[in-house]
This record gives structure tokens, C-alpha cells and sequence, in this order.
């Protein structure tokens, strides 16, 4: 319920507390008449619509002031070159930071491994030399290769696919792509070439008229699909799924790992770092760098909580069957069961299509019964 | 606390950046994380969730009449709970009761004006139940009937009235007749939560029902929290815990972890009340279908379940907003359990009542048409005692004095608030069912509802206002598309 609706609610139980009489207006009647004049709004951030299922009798919760929740994870598919996040977090966005704000940043990275919080760090920069966090160097050049603990690449297209091949001959440490809108096509063909894992921007593909009107579920989705698709019939030897752009709470990363993400692309510590400009006098960087470690500490502890309430002992293990939607549109977008009939609104579309024909005695082939759904969630996106 | 300057001006330097760079984050959002970036803590929320969709404004009851001229106060109210396995039952006058709302997290006058109003009520002819909450009960909750007084020693009683003294001097109430205070008339229902919160055996003894929270709406998963600065001397004397120090209840009960083990304690707590007191099971809906199977198969008299946007006095943030499902989409689930069960069972008197974002008559009569035998308000007792949705009862700036601050609560005024916001209520229901043509309340059925949208008619079993439902919405989806797609030489 939105707070202008409890407001009106707030009213009509006021009305009954001074009269002791019915009243003479439904308040539902008001609710609907202001949602359906705000309907053009109304299902813009979809990640409001999700839902995780939390446990209780047929699942118990685990605990997590009491009990150790696991939030550990690897990038890096070959044993010898994996790197240990304690925290799936890698720092990444498109803040422009100053020399000051990037100390800062660097400080609080230092001081959250120090408390077995270790969270890494994508950037053009070239890596400090006595960090203690992973450091992921975006490359442009090859030549201005430092010594990152990482690589993120840009995908450009076959130039890519060439000069994957050419730093995994002189670079052990993991390789990710960050992708276009385009990846359903080439992630296949990337982590045939070895690379570790991609890097998805919502933010920047939901700006593509490919993904037009689509919200950032839809390209986890679809993305998570791309990297099972290559690994459709084997095991999956530690790809990676990095989700970057519009997941800045907890609560929409515990979101995008059911949907797929094993990482999170993360911006809101680099605008922490740069706020400090802001808000001080003048900069300074412990204060700055306790900020942005203070922050981590706090979301660290939520993304114990959820996974904890749903049942897990460890972040990973939530997956798309512990999430519900209270929005058809997010049912098409991410795949995601209704609440309520635990069925995906593409599922209920197909039982009834194929009641529906045979009934009917309509005579459509599995191809066609395919361009009918298609045509269908087209409609509810 | 109210947020500190430093933090609110962060959050808006941090709003600037944003809004700069053209990024995605909302203010509420950057609230949060100007919080987090201060303390170093998880931000707490209260009252229930901001659940985009409720779906109980998308439906109507058809031609019903919350305001009639006609006189329907002969309609049947009535509520029944137990007598599926206990020997004795509740019966109250209305379908509704009082939510569970522990001493602690709403403040000592907030309490008495509930006790004041439901006494007056229960005098007037309608007698509705309270459920204490997890914290425990107050002394005239426990010691409010001749017969729970009557084996108590005199320096056992003096201990009590002691306490009791202490607690209205605490709250300038010691005006109050304490031989009035000592009367409960109306029933209660006491939680049995994994916390644990209480000291006094006589709790369960002196129930009228015992209720087993195994989880809430607000924070499915993650038990209960009373934050530390909530934590009174009082409140901790009256807990049995430690003051001024958070209380986190267990997110489990530590010796219910699975359907075998309610069985036992519902076998227990029937042992130790002699078969006689009610029993409820209480659950947020979430994995619905489950749990609901499990409650049915497990000795109790009745469940309670507990919709996501059902209100809290804390709960972390991120938690309220993201775990459960809306009321509304569980009790289709629901109604599937029991219906699955009693095709294998005779039919007994087992019970469901349903909380969650239901504060007023017609949501009453919308939830009980979908199958609940009555519901759980909470949220609307407290705007009849004056709250104003600030949300920060988790904190101690409630401007209305109702869960903390040093504002004081007008209880006479508010126990009237409560008492006419029920009567009204009531007169509405009755109004509802009459110009139905029901009899009862709990004749209201789903026919007598129908919805605006697809998604409430999938979520709700309910048909649109015209007949169509949304299997035949689908159908005419998927005829147009034949259609479209040219895909039969015939047009359908």
C-alpha cells in the first residue's frame, strides 16, 4: 500500500473513531479510482514487485544473529587463478572520482579485508601496489596492462574475441567481458574463448532498443540463460554472472541472485566517495573511507538476513523458485511465478492454450502455439 | 531517534550527485543508505511493508451497502474459535480482533485504552478478542478474572499489585481504578513466540487461547525485534529479560523445526491446559500451501496467517519489503489446502484467520468471502488511537505517544476512539451482509465479489464485474492472437 493511500485510510478510520456511525464513502472505492488515474506509472520499478518466499514450518529459517550465513563466493573458472570475494561485490559504476574520493575508496577497500569482509574493485585505474583487495583492471590497451589481480574487457565485437586470446597468454587471473545488448549471441563463443565470466550494465542495455521498455530482471534473465545455454548438459566449471547498473540495495541484489547474478556490479560506495566533497568543508579521507566501509558493513548484514529468512545458509543458494511477483510484467520479464498460483504467467497462458485448442478443436502446431505466446507476454511487456 | 542532521544532509548531497549524473537510485533509497553509511547498521522499518499491489482496492462487493437506512443489526457477527480439539471455545460478536501488540512495543496507555475500550465493549454487548503479542501479558491481563485470582497467595498478589503500581506511576496513571483494571471481560489469546517472553506460568494457564507464532507478515523468517532503546526497566521486569539491551527472539522456535515437532508442541501445550484452551498456529503467508498443510495435520484449533504488509513494531527494512506474499494472493492457496485436506476428513470446526493490511469492514467482509472465518487488525487500532503513519515506531519519536516518545496518550479519548472505530465497524459489516440478503457474515461468498484486472482475478479465483474470468480473458488473449497471426483460414 502506498503512503498517500494509508493517509486516505488514516482519514476514514478517523471518521469512524468520532462518529460511531457507518460511513458514507468506501474508502477502496477512493483507492481504486486514484489508481486507475495513476495506472500509466504504476509498474515502472519492477524489483518493487518481487517477492522472496520466506521460510517457516515446511522450511525453517536459519538465524542470522546466531548462525553463520555464508556470503563467500570465486571468480575464476581454472583452480589455480580464482579469487576469493567474501562479500559478491565488486565495486563498478560510472562515477567520475577525484584522486581524494578514489584514496578514500581505496582506505575502505583495505579496511574491509582486514575485517574478513574483502569486496573487489573494477576500474580504469591502475591497481595500487600494496592493496589487499582485488583489484580488476577495465582494459582498453593491452600494452597498459599493470598488475591486476582481473581483467574487464569491453565487448567491441571479433577485436575482443582476439584479444581475449592474446592476454590469457600472458595473463593467469580472471577475464570478464562486460556486454552489449547483443550477448544472447556471442557469450557462448566468449567462454569457449576462456574468458570467467560477463559483466552485464542494466542500466546501459535497458537503454537499447533492443531491450526498450524492459527493466533490468529481463536482461538478468536473459543473460543468466546466455552462460546456462553454454553449458546446457555439463556442469557449469564457475562462470560468472556480473550484474551491474540498477541494483544499489540489498534488497534488489538478493533479488538479481535468485534471478541469476552471482556478483554485483556495486556503485553506491563510489557515490559515498564522492558525496565526501560534498558534504564536507573540507575532504577528508578516513572519514570518508569509515563512510563507505561503514555502509558495506551494513549491507553485509543484509544480505545475511534475507537469504537467512528464506531458509539458506549461504547467499548462493537462492535461486528463481524462492521468488514470487505481483506483476504479470515481471512474470514475462524474469521468468518469475505469480504469487499466489506459483505458476509463471507463461505457464498459465500455456495450460490454458492448450485446454483451449482441444476444446475448441482448433488446430495449431507446436510452432504456432509458440507465436500465440509470444505474441501474448509481448503484449504484457 | 530522529535521524541526525549530518545524516538527512548527506542523503541530500548524495540526492544532488545522483540527480547530476542522472543515476537510478530514489531518495528513499539514499535515506537508507546515508543510515548505513553513518552506523555502520541495518536500517529498521515498522508498521507493514509498501506492498505495490493489495489487490483489495481492485475488488468490489457487489451492491452492498457499508451505510443502509435499513436496520440490519440482527445480521449474525459471530465468531467461534476451538472446540476442533479443545474443550472450551472463544466466541465473540464481531469477526474481527485485535492484533497482536506486546507491551514494549506500544507504550503502557496505548495498552490500557485497548483494556479499557474492550471492557466498555464487552458491557455494550460486543465482546471481541485481543491477542496480547510476543512480550508477554500485562498483570490485569493475566489476573483480570475472579477464577485466575483465586488460588494466588496473598504476598503472590501483593507482588503483582506492586508491579502494577509501579507501572501506572511510571505512566501518571495511578489514578486509574485498579479493581476496574483488574476486570477483563473480554477473551484473550496469548502468543507463544520463540522468545520466549515471559516469566509467570499463569500466561498460559489464564488464556483464554494460546497462540504459536511461528512467524509474522512483516518479517517472515527473521523473529521478532524489540530494539534496545525500547526496552524499558519495565518493559525487561515485565519480559524477564535484560533492559535497555535489543530483544531478538529466535528466528525459529528452537524445538519446532518441522511439521513432527508442532505436532508436539501442540500436544504439549494441550497437556499442560488440560485439553481445554484453544489453540492457533500462527504463520506470514509465504510457502502458504505448506505450511497450511502442516498446521491442518498438527492438533490445532485454528490458524492464523499473517499477509506481508501486516504491520510490525520493527523489523529490519529490507526484510519487511521483500519476503511475503500480499494477503489477498494467499488465500487462494489457502483455500486449496484446506479443501485438499477435508476431501480426506470429516469437517470440524477448524478456523482461519487472516491479517495483513485489513482496517476496515469492507476489507473484513472481502477477506472473509475468500474463505477466512475472521481477521487480525492491528494497524487500524492503532490510527484510532491518534497514530499518524510517521513509521518510525521502532523508534522513540511516535508523535502520537502511542509506541515510545514522551508524548503523552489521552487514554479516555483513546479508548472511546476504539470503542466507536468497532461499533461503527460492526454496524458496517452487518450493513454489508444484510443488503446482501446474508444472515450471517460469514455468509459473505465469493460471488458476491468481482474484481477490475487480470491479475487480482488470477490471484483471487473472483470473476470481472461482466462474468468473464480471467481463463476466459486468456481465452480471448489467445483468439485475438489466432487471429492476428492469420493462423486458421476461419476467423474465430
Amino acid at each position: 500500500m502506498r503512503l498517500n493511500e494509508k493517509a486516505l485510510i488514516r482519514k476514514s478510520i478517523l471518521e469512524l473513531c468520532n462518529t460511531g456511525m457507518p460511513r458514507q464513502k468506501s474508502t477502496d472505492d477512493v483507492i481504486r479510482t486514484i489508481r486507475e488515474k495513476s495506472s500509466s506509472e504504476k509498474e515502472g520499478n519492477l524489483w518493487e514487485y518481487i517477492i522472496a518466499l520466506g521460510a517457516q514450518l515446511s522450511r525453517p529459517p536459519f538465524d542470522p544473529y546466531r548462525e553463520k550465513i555464508k556470503l563467500t563466493t570465486k571468480i575464476g573458472r581454472k583452480g589455480d587463478q580464482k579469487i576469493s570475494l567474501k562479500i559478491p561485490i565488486l565495486i563498478y559504476g560510472k562515477f567520475d572520482l577525484s584522486q581524494s574520493s578514489k584514496d578514500a575508496l581505496y582506505l575502505a577497500l583495505d579496511n574491509l579485508d582486514d575485517n574478513r569482509s574483502t569486496i573487489g574493485l573494477i576500474s580504469k585505474d591502475e591497481p595500487c601496489d600494496e592493496r589487499k583487495y582485488p583489484h580488476f583492471q577495465i582494459l582498453d590497451d593491452i600494452s597498459k596492462l599493470a598488475d591486476p589481480d582481473g581483467i574487464v574487457l569491453e565487448y567491441t565485437g571479433v577485436k575482443t574475441e582476439e584479444k581475449i586470446e592474446k592476454i590469457r597468454k600472458e595473463f593467469d587471473g580472471p577475464i570478464l567481458v562486460e556486454v552489449d545488448e547483443y550477448f544472447s549471441y556471442y557469450t557462448a563463443k566468449l567462454l569457449e574463448l576462456g574468458i570467467d565470466g560477463i559483466v552485464v550494465n542494466t542500466d546501459d542495455i535497458i537503454k537499447s532498443e533492443r531491450y526498450k521498455g524492459k527493466h533490468a530482471i529481463a536482461v538478468i534473465h536473459d543473460a543468466k540463460l546466455a552462460i546456462n545455454e553454454f553449458y546446457r548438459g555439463k556442469e557449469n566449471d564457475g562462470a560468472c554472472l556480473v550484474v551491474a547498473g540498477d541494483v544499489n540495495n540489498a534488497g534488489k541484489m538478493v533479488k538479481a541472485a535468485g534471478l541469476g547474478a552471482d556478483i554485483i556490479g556495486y556503485d553506491t560506495s563510489l557515490l559515498i566517495a564522492k558525496v565526501g566533497h560534498y558534504s564536507e568543508n573540507f575532504f577528508d579521507e578516513e572519514i570518508t573511507a569509515q563512510k563507505i566501509f561503514n555502509h558495506m558493513i551494513a549491507t553485509k548484514s543484509e544480505l545475511t538476513g534475507i537469504p537467512a529468512a528464506v531458509g539458506y545458509s549461504d547467499f548462493h543458494n537462492l535461486s528463481p523458485s524462492d521468488f514470487r511477483t505481483s506483476s504479470i510484467k515481471a512474470s514475462v520479464q524474469g521468468n518469475i511465478p505469480l504469487e499466489g498460483v506459483d505458476k509463471t504467467y507463461r505457464n498459465m497462458v500455456e495450460e490454458i492454450l492448450e485446454e483451449h485448442v482441444n476444446t475448441k478443436n482448433i488446430s495449431v502446431n507446436q510452432q504456432e502455439r509458440q507465436k500465440i505466446i509470444s505474441l501474448i507476454m509481448k503484449g504484457e511487456n | 531517534m530522529p535521524l541526525p542532521k549530518d545524516v538527512m544532509n548527506f542523503r541530500w548531497d548524495m540526492a544532488k550527485v545522483v540527480k547530476n549524473e542522472g543515476h537510478t537510485a530514489d531518495l528513499k533509497s539514499l535515506l537508507l543508505d546515508a543510515q548505513k553509511a553513518a552506523d555502520g547498521l541495518v536500517p529498521y522499518a515498522s508498521l507493514g511493508a509498501h506492498s505495490q499491489n493489495d489487490y483489495f482496492s481492485n475488488m468490489m462487493i457487489n451492491n452492498a451497502k457499508i451505510n443502509s437506512t435499513q436496520d440490519y443489526s440482527d445480521v449474525d457477527a459471530s465468531l467461534i474459535i476451538g472446540g476442533r480439539y479443545s474443550k472450551k471455545i472463544i466466541k465473540t460478536d464481531v469477526p474481527f480482533s485485535v492484533g497482536g501488540m506486546s507491551y514494549g512495543s506500544v507504550k503502557l496507555p496505548a495498552k490500557i485504552s485497548l483494556h479499557l475500550a474492550l471492557n466498555k465493549l464487552a458491557k455494550n454487548g460486543i465482546k471481541i478478542l485481543m491477542n496480547t503479542g510476543e512480550g508477554g501479558a500485562l498483570p490485569w491481563e493475566i489476573y483480570g478474572t475472579e477464577k485466575s485470582r483465586e488460588k494466588l497467595s496473598k504476598s503472590h498478589w501483593n507482588t503483582i499489585l506492586q508491579f502494577t503500581d509501579k507501572l501506572l506511576r511510571a505512566n501518571h496513571l495511578e489514578g486509574l481504578d485498579i479493581d476496574e483494571l483488574f476486570t477483563r471481560e473480554y477473551p484473550l489469546v496469548v502468543q507463544y513466540a520463540s522468545g520466549r517472553f515471559w516469566k509467570d506460568p499463569a500466561y498460559l494457564l489464564n488464556a483464554d487461547g494460546i497462540e504459536i507464532k511461528i512467524g509474522q507478515g512483516a518479517k517472515i523468517g527473521h523473529g521478532g525485534i524489540l530494539p534496545g532503546s525500547k526496552v524499558t526497566e519495565l518493559v525487561a521486569e515485565n519480559r524477564g529479560i535484560l533492559a535497555h539491551k535489543p530483544a531478538h527472539s529466535p528466528s525459529r522456535h528452537l524445538d519446532i523445526l518441522g511439521p513432527e515437532d508442532l505436532v508436539a508442541k501442540v500436544l504439549e501445550l494441550r497437556e499442560l491446559t488440560n485439553w481445554e484452551t484453544p489453540i492457533i498456529v500462527k504463520v506470514g503467508a509465504s510457502r502458504i500451501y505448506d505450511d497450511m498443510e502442516i498446521i491442518l495435520k498438527s492438533y490445532a484449533d485454528c490458524a492464523t496467517v499473517d499477509g506481508m504488509v501486516g504491520g510490525t513494531g520493527a523489523a529490519p527494512y529490507e526484510v519487511r519489503e521483500d519476503i511475503g506474499i500480499n494477503t489477498i494472493a494467499s488465500l487462494r492457496p489457502i483455500r486449496d489446502a484446506i479443501n485438499d485436506y477435508y476431501e480426506t476428513h470429516d469437517k470440524d470446526g477448524f478456523k482461519l484467520v487472516v491479517n495483513g493490511g485489513i482496517w476496515d469492514s469492507e476489507r473484513i467482509a472481502k477477506t472473509i468471502a475468500l474463505g477466512a472465518d475472521g481477521v487480525g487488525i492491528g494497524t487500524g487500532f492503532l490510527l484510532a488511537m491518534g497514530c499518524t503513519l510517521i513509521q518510525e515506531c521502532h523508534t522513540d519519536i511516535c508523535p502520537a505517544g502511542i509506541t515510545g516518545s514522551h508524548e503523552k496518550l489521552d487514554v479516555e479519548k483513546s479508548a472511546e476512539g476504539i470503542f466507536n472505530y468497532i461499533k461503527a465497524t460492526k454496524i458496517e459489516l452487518q450493513n454489508i451482509a444484510g443488503s446482501l440478503g446474508r444472515k450471517k457474515i460469514e455468509d459473505i461468498e465469493m460471488t458476491d465479489i468481482s474484481v477490475n484486472n487480470l491479475l487480482t482475478s488470477i490471484v483471487s479465483e473472483l470473476p470481472f464485474s461482466d462474468g468473464s474470468n480471467y481463463v476466459s480473458k486468456i481465452q480471448s488473449k489467445i483468439d485475438d492472437s489466432i487471429n492476428a497471426l492469420n493462423l486458421q483460414g476461419e476467423k474465430i
